[in-house]
């Protein structure tokens, strides 16, 4: 049912606390059991080896899904329901991120090596400067930051967070208006004023010197020469890349600080940024990356929440395409100019735009070189005021955040002392900022500069004629999305967007994030312009759930200083179980020899649902039975029984797993001593219609017999494949065989008509072997191939248009010289 | 680097015409004359050129171009950039001065009596129109004639570049290069086989050191000054260089052929958003085995086609906003056993149209060198434009000995430009089964069209919803699709492949088009749209259209 709320501080606490029901947001940031100094990232660069981020459910255990792989857990985030995995020795990225694929996690994410901006492609190196160089600084006339100044505002008192790469915090143009402690996220340890440098990058010296290098007589100075600024370091100073670990640790921070606690999650805060609910008024983000990352989104909502102001840069690559998080609904995304007004050639465009701001040929201070060479700072002298000209949206973002500052120390409200008691929030900064803006063809809104250049003069007089009561709020909108038979059940990765009608901003799109710290189901809207909107939801993605999406919209006005609630419920079209009732011997579905049958654990009606099916066998002929879970989280288990009930074989999980499987699925081999119709039973624990499985029957024909074909096996692919001495094999029968050593490959040979068939390998221990399945055609073009379909089993179905000779190679999975040995199953069903 | 579709060379020339070329290169590299202005000008000659905004850029007209001291002395370029002037024999300054743009200098032009030198530039739009556009200050601590002194351990000699503005306040020095033989900017890609360096950034005082490999003689030394307002001076100096190392006698290069690739609006800037680091083979290779996690932009780990080709130095090119660049890619066959074998240089000539041929410079092999028994050279020259055809010649060279490849020819398009038209950038509520249609002008011989479909907030694990690459005019008609010389239809999932038959309805994606032109013999290319580079000529066109679209109730 829908809630408005008047968006007051201890209210909007109420209101997440009945949003965050599941959060644990008690004390201090999570602490960290073991932390690496040092990462070493993956050929691309783009992520680190040895670590995996997981997302997991409420009630899930990170332990035991780390365990089933063989990592530990590092670092578990209980407010985002998030943990860091050191994966095993040897274990790739994209292997880990497959092998846990079906372990019913909310996400898996690598812990990336985000890019920053650019390290200039045309700008200067560091250079030594003795004499005030305001002339150089373009930035101050294009946003005509003097009128702000001459209003007598310079953002004293605005803490502004430069989460970035480790600021310079002692640079001479920046020391004074450095506020302690901040964090180094990379480190996990606070930034005080004796903390040595981490010798990373230029970075986010530059970033912080365009926001708030000092008025004094070094250099320039930054959009806010009065304002503070807070260190929150988030780069790996071996690679220079940004780090997911140290992002996450450091938003957290800024919302929490030092105590750990904000206005929001504890009685008493110690550490509130004046007149704000966290520990900081502003966080710059110079950064980001191409993909939809859900840790940043939850990150984003949880300094939102805090009315923390979010600007970012736009992105340095010249499309309209995606970014994170400069996409996510309530940032404040900008733009890089010329001085020419223009967009510069290398700004991100497009309709995510909020404002523009000088990105090129920035005069700023940059990381001394005396700190490159001494970290301590031992070697610097008072000489030693590095500036640069730098280039990149990196530093339209902080010209932005300082303006955002002047903004905010215009329009506190303050009590008798002057001291800020309450401050414009993020959404009300943002539309003073873009109501006030430049824009160089007169237009209201173009792709190229958003709604114009920042104007910090204009802004500043309009947050001086302004107050918070009277001047309108933001909005925002929590939906819950539910499935409509059971609205207890929240549905994952559904997409969720908010159309706004007005013609006001581009349509945001998010998706929900299924047991998400906010709720199972729900999708956040935060800080945005209130108005009318079409709520528009589907899904949830067919291709990861296997359900069918439903959709829904609505009509939604946003109230301003409302955060409303709206609860959607889909109609969504699950598998339904063809075979049901079948739920005793007496209701069995027959089933023929070499098929596979989709069922589901689920009946409306029961706690829990079984199965049951009927085959007939001869005696002394092996069987190969095997229940693969394709959705759902259903600990399945299997029987097969005489006609009067007797058990004639069982097997819960076919595997065992050290820490317990998170999918452990049964599979068994039974050699009837009668020729007789037997009965198979399948159980589960869990009784949902996400709980779909496939049985697979066949004839188990024996053990392959080596030599049995060649090729090369890499990275989860079978290349050069010769058939030669493939053993034989039916479309209905199963063979064991086994991975002697890495990189073996056993080929057999299958006459196919034309159907749709199912190949399966099942594996014994635990990690041995990692299976590769790849199936040709005679011709040896690939049909199908899978690496991990069920962790390391290899799993594919297909249709098979013109009958013939097809061959099935079995590999492990090969990766720098690295793979695994054992034991296996296959089989071959057909799917009717 | 690899090579292109490639052409059969066509024979344009004939031997004739290289030797010819011979006498013109031996010409480049004669003795210096007397240097000094000659205060009675009776003697004249002419100097021509063209004046483009950046390497490889556009052309810029309505540029004074004057000779500093002969106040008297002046022209002004052409619609296509072209200026041509009488010029009193001598060694002269000319400088380039038009409003709202920075001024260039080029200092050391050496006029001939009853000769033509030509003298390309670059003058770009000024930065700040409200800082001065006046030239930086050059002094080298060498002169014409010079004999460097090259170190016999690093084959390679030194000396040094000061650099001052006229107002420091306003502006600073930018970036300085040194190049032999050709001027160098400081794209690491356009510049790759220029011989020389980037000296230095934002310093006044600085020292380059340059290798002599390839050079044995005269030859001219060029070095650039950027301030930050994009004034621009070069100052060209006649040294002699002798590398140390001594190429092998000469055969004649074979197997010359090349591309002529032009990018319509393309910014290449790396950091935020860069693509993937998988190359358009890959991503081909990656559709067909349907196995889109290839484009899950953190999840891959596969090898960087990008480093292939991408000097570690620097970026690669980049055009002004809605500008085109254009240069031309050469490739040639050398056979050798060991290095011994190489000679000390390749000297590259080039004709434009029935003009006449100019070196464009020479370089060592080993900065040429491909791989294989392939090298390379790319001429990003002003003179580079659309419709103009250039014959190329490569000869070996060793001491006075040179062997000439046979001629090659090309003509480079003309921008191509796509307009993703539906659905539109932010439509909101469309069909589930969308048409894509895009339209473009600028169409060669041939296209190569294709699109991807990106869902939005599913990153990482179905990022990709449907791509098919590559169609030409041949599919019109086929299926629904039309694909014309004016523009093209794809119906969503033409093929089957799409990850979802159907797109979700109210839901979000995101579609860019891939279109590329080139003649039947992909001799010249034209890009106007390629994010990933699927046409594979090294980097991707980055800033084509992207639109994001939400699909409407799936009612249509």
């Amino acid at each position: 049912m829908p809630f408005k709320i008047r968006l007051t501080h201890i209210l909007l606490a109420a209101v997440l606390l009945a949003i965050m029901t599941a959060c644990s947001l008690t004390g201090a940031p999570a602490t960290d059991r073991a932390d690496t100094p040092r990462l070493e990232l993956d050929p691309t660069g783009s992520y680190a080896e040895g670590f995996l981020i997981i997302g997991y459910q409420e009630g899930q255990d990170p332990d035991t899904v780390a365990a089933s792989i063989g990592a530990i857990v590092a670092t578990d985030w209980t407010p985002l329901r998030a943990a860091l995995l050191e994966l095993p020795d040897g274990m790739s990225v994209p292997k880990a991120r497959s092998l846990l694929a079906s372990s019913g996690l909310r996400y898996t994410e690598p812990r990336l090596a985000i890019e920053q901006a650019p390290v200039p492609a045309t700008g200067l190196d560091r250079q030594q400067v003795d004499d005030p160089e305001y002339g150089l600084q373009w930035m101050h006339r294009q946003m005509n930051t003097e009128a702000a100044w001459a209003a007598g505002v310079t953002g004293a008192g605005i803490r502004i967070g430069i989460h970035d790469s480790f600021m310079d915090h002692r640079h001479p143009d920046l020391v004074d208006n450095v506020f302690y402690p901040g964090l180094d996220g990379f480190s996990n340890t606070e930034i005080t004023a004796s903390t040595p440098h981490d010798g990373g990058s230029d970075h986010g010296t530059s970033v912080a010197g365009t926001a708030a290098a000092t008025g004094n007589d070094i250099g320039g100075r930054g959009i806010a020469p009065g304002a503070s600024l807070v260190p929150l370091s988030i780069s790996n100073p071996s690679s220079f890349a940004l780090d997911t670990v140290a992002i996450v640790r450091a938003g957290l921070f800024a919302a929490h600080g030092p105590d750990g606690c904000s206005a929001l999650s504890c009685a008493s805060d110690t550490d509130n940024a004046p007149g704000g609910l966290g520990y900081v008024h502003i966080v710059n983000m110079s950064w980001g990356s191409n993909g939809y990352s859900q840790l940043v989104k939850d990150l984003m909502d949880y300094m939102l929440l805090h009315d923390i102001v979010l600007v970012t840069s736009a992105g340095n690559t010249p499309t309209q395409s995606f970014a994170s998080p400069a996409w996510y609904p309530g940032l404040i995304t900008v733009a890089a100019t010329t001085p020419s007004d223009e967009r510069t050639t290398f700004s991100n465009r497009g309709l995510h735009l909020d404002l523009a701001a000088p990105g090129e040929a920035v005069w700023t201070t940059t990381t001394r070189a005396c700190i490159f060479a001494t970290p301590d700072g031992s070697s610097c002298t008072p000489d030693d005021v590095d500036y640069t000209f730098i280039n990149g949206t990196s530093f339209s973002s902080p010209a932005v955040a300082g303006a955002a500052a002047l903004v905010m120390e215009a329009m506190a409200e303050r009590d008798g002392t002057g001291a800020f008691v309450s401050m414009p929030t993020p959404a009300q900064v943002r539309s003073i900022l873009t109501s006030t803006a430049f824009q160089p063809d007169g237009g209201d809104y173009n792709e190229n500069l958003g709604h114009g250049i920042a104007d910090a003069g204009a802004a500043v007089a309009l947050a001086q004629a302004s107050t918070i009561d009277s001047y309108p709020d933001g909005a925002g909108l929590v939906v819950n999305v539910v499935l409509a038979d059971d609205p207890t059940v929240g549905l994952p990765k559904v997409g969720v967007s908010l159309i706004p009608l007005d013609g006001g901003g581009p349509t945001k799109s998010v998706q929900t994030a299924d047991g998400s710290f906010w709720s199972e189901g729900q999708a956040l809207f935060l800080a945005v312009d209130p108005g009318d909107y079409v709520l528009a939801v589907s899904g949830p993605h067919e291709a990861s759930t296997g359900a069918d999406a439903d959709a829904h919209s609505q009509l939604v006005t946003l109230l301003p200083g409302s955060i409303r609630g709206v609860t959607v419920a889909l109609d969504v079209v699950t598998f339904t179980d063809p075979n049901e009732p079948n739920e005793a011997i007496a209701d069995a579905r027959p089933l023929t020899m070499g098929s596979t049958v989709k069922g589901t654990f689920y009946t409306p009606d029961a706690a829990t649902d079984e199965d049951f099916f009927s085959i007939d066998v001869t005696a002394d002929t092996t069987y190969w039975l095997n229940v693969d879970t394709s959705s759902g989280n259903a600990d399945a288990a299997m029987q097969v029984l005489a006609a009067d009930g007797t058990v004639l074989a069982s097997n819960d999980d076919y595997r065992e797993t050290p820490g317990g499987d998170p999918l452990p699925d049964p599979a068994l081999e039974f050699t009837p001593t009668t020729t007789e119709t037997v009965y198979i039973r399948l159980f589960a624990d869990s009784n949902s219609r996400f709980n779909v499985y496939d049985l697979d029957v066949s004839v188990l024909v024996g053990a392959e017999s080596e030599p049995n074909g060649t090729g090369t096996s890499n990275q989860g692919n079978i290349t050069d494949p010769d058939f030669t001495n493939a053993d034989p094999l039916q479309s209905d029968q199963a063979i064991t065989g086994e991975i002697e050593t890495s990189g073996e490959i056993d080929m057999f040979a299958v006459a196919f008509d034309p159907a749709t068939y199912v190949v399966d390998l099942e594996t014994l221990v635990n990690l041995n072997p990692d299976t590769v399945l790849v199936v040709f055609d005679s011709s040896g073009e690939v049909v199908a191939s899978n690496d991990d379909y069920d962790l390391q089993d290899s799993r594919v179905e297909f249709e098979v248009l013109t009958a013939g000779t097809y061959y099935l190679a079995v590999s492990d999975y090969v990766s720098s010289g690295q793979g695994s040995t054992g034991p296996y199953t296959l089989s071959v069903t057909t799917r009717p | 680097m690899k090579h292109l579709k490639t052409r059969s060379p066509i024979f344009v020339g004939v031997i004739i015409i290289a030797l010819t070329l011979l006498l013109s290169a031996c010409e480049l590299f004669a003795p210096p004359e007397t240097p000094e202005p000659t205060p009675e000008p009776t003697p004249t000659g002419t100097i021509e050129g063209n004046v483009v905004n950046r390497k490889a850029g556009t052309a810029v007209s309505g540029t004074t171009v004057a000779i500093v001291g002969l106040p008297d002395t002046q022209t002004t370029t052409d619609a296509d950039g072209n200026y041509s002037f009488e010029v009193p024999v001598g060694t002269w300054t000319v400088e380039f001065t038009q409003e709202g743009y920075a001024t260039s200098r080029v200092a050391g032009v050496r006029v001939a009596e009853g000769a033509s030198t030509h003298q390309g530039v670059i003058q770009s739009a000024a930065f700040d129109p409200a800082a001065p556009a006046v030239a930086p200050t050059v002094t080298l601590s060498i002169a014409d004639g010079d004999t460097m002194t090259v170190d016999p351990d690093t084959n390679s000699f030194s000396f040094d570049i000061e650099v001052a503005v006229e107002d420091p306040e306003l502006v600073r020095p930018y970036f300085v290069t040194a190049g032999l033989g050709q001027s160098r900017g400081t794209s690491g890609y356009l510049n790759q086989f220029v011989p020389g360096q980037t000296v230095g950034l934002g310093q006044t005082s600085l020292t380059a050191m340059l290798s002599a490999d390839g050079f044995n003689g005269e030859t001219t030394l060029h070095v650039v000054a950027y301030d930050t307002n994009f004034n621009r001076t070069e100052v060209i100096v006649r040294v002699v260089v002798e590398s140390v190392r001594e190429g092998a006698a000469p055969v004649a290069p074979t197997s010359l052929v090349g591309n002529a690739i032009t990018f319509n609006d393309v910014g290449v800037f790396g950091a935020l958003g860069v693509p993937p680091q998988v190359s358009g083979r890959q991503l081909v290779e990656a559709i067909g085995a349907d196995d889109l996690t290839a484009f899950a932009p953190t999840t891959t780990n596969v090898p960087t086609a990008f480093s292939e080709i991408q000097p570690s130095e620097g970026i690669a090119a980049q055009s002004g906003l809605d500008e085109v660049v254009t240069w031309v890619d050469l490739y040639f066959d050398y056979t050798f056993s060991t290095p011994a074998d190489l000679p000390t240089a390749f000297e590259v000539f080039r004709q434009l149209g029935d003009g006449e041929w100019v070196s464009l410079g020479r370089v060592s092999p080993f900065l040429a060198y491909l791989g294989g028994t392939t090298f390379g050279f790319r001429d990003a020259t002003p003179a580079v434009s659309a419709g103009v055809e250039a014959t190329y010649r490569v000869d070996a060279v060793t001491g006075e000995d040179r062997q000439s490849s046979e001629p090659f020819s090309v003509t480079p398009l003309g921008a191509f430009d796509v307009t993703a038209d539906a659905p539109a950038n932010g439509e909101d509520f469309t069909s589930v089964l969308p048409t894509y249609d895009m339209s473009y002008t600028g169409t060669a011989d041939e296209v190569f069209i294709g699109v991807l479909v990106f869902d939005r907030v599913h990153a990482g694990e179905n990022f990709l919803e449907w791509g098919i690459v590559g169609l030409d005019t041949s599919v019109d008609g086929v299926a629904g699709i039309r694909l014309t010389a004016e523009g093209a239809s794809i119906p969503h999932n033409v093929d089957g492949t799409a990850s979802t038959a159907v797109l979700q309805s109210f839901h979000a994606y995101d579609w860019t088009p891939i279109a590329v032109t080139h003649t039947t013999d992909f001799g010249a290319i034209s890009i106007a749209a390629d994010f990933y580079d699927f046409f594979g000529v090294g980097f991707g066109v980055t800033d084509g259209p992207w639109n994001t679209f939400l699909t409407g109730d799936g009612s249509f």
